[in-house]
């Protein structure tokens, strides 16, 4: 359940299978992520530090792999409820991160880069709650 | 585009899951197909007329074709 609809008949098995892997590296990414940044700030520096930026970046680009591999071989209604996401993240983020800096100008307070972030994966998955609003519909077996 | 994907499916008890089950696609998938919501992709579309063995045109119309039908007329391809 997902958004207050059922997704459990969206996904495939091979769909599902994708999905745990991605979920797998991505929290895997956001532990090495966190504990980089508490053992960098406090306790490790030079070489090993790097190698625990370094980490963290493998850790990324094998997350970003295991999505596109769940989205090329992604059930193509899934596929197109996830574009769909990722069009309007895509979208507000450009618009904020372009946008924001001239608001700077006029004053608006100063904002980290990774703000940005924040706009995409929020309106990610408004996008994809559209999507599965538009062509997910609850029940109707026959 | 319209279909006639529920009526084919019916015609044979068939289930969305079984229909899905068969494809290799979701069930969610062909709701969206059968209640229009969606257009499935070339491949899948000759996948469900190979299924029914019936062809492309069989099982899928566009809008403006059904709209030029008289009612209860069937094509002849």
């Amino acid at each position: 359940m997902a958004f207050g609809i059922n997704c459990d008949t969206l996904y495939t098995e091979r769909d599902m299978s994708n999905l745990r892997r991605f979920q797998g590296f991505l929290i895997g990414w956001a532990a090495v992520l966190v504990t980089s940044i508490l053992l960098i700030d406090r306790w490790v520096a030079g070489v090993a530090a790097w190698a625990l930026v370094a980490l963290g970046i493998v850790l990324s680009l094998a997350t970003v792999r295991s999505y596109f591999v769940f989205l090329r071989e992604a059930d193509e209604l899934l596929r197109k409820v996830h574009v769909d996401g990722l069009a309007l993240g895509f979208g507000a983020g450009l618009v904020f991160s372009l946008g924001y800096r001239m608001l700077e100008r006029v004053g608006a307070p100063r904002l980290d880069v990774s703000d940005s972030a924040v706009v995409m994966m929020t309106f990610f998955a408004i996008g994809q709650w559209i999507g599965l609003r538009r062509y997910v519909a609850p029940g109707d077996e026959a | 585009m319209n279909n006639r994907l529920r009526v084919l499916r019916a015609e044979r008890r068939w289930s969305q899951a079984d229909v899905a089950e068969q494809l290799g696609v979701s069930r969610q998938t062909i709701n969206a197909i059968e209640t229009g919501k969606y257009d499935p992709s070339l491949p899948l579309a000759f996948g469900i007329a190979r299924l029914f063995s019936l062809t492309i045109e069989d099982v899928f119309l566009p809008e403006k074709a059904a709209e030029d039908l008289p009612a209860g007329a069937h094509r002849v391809v």
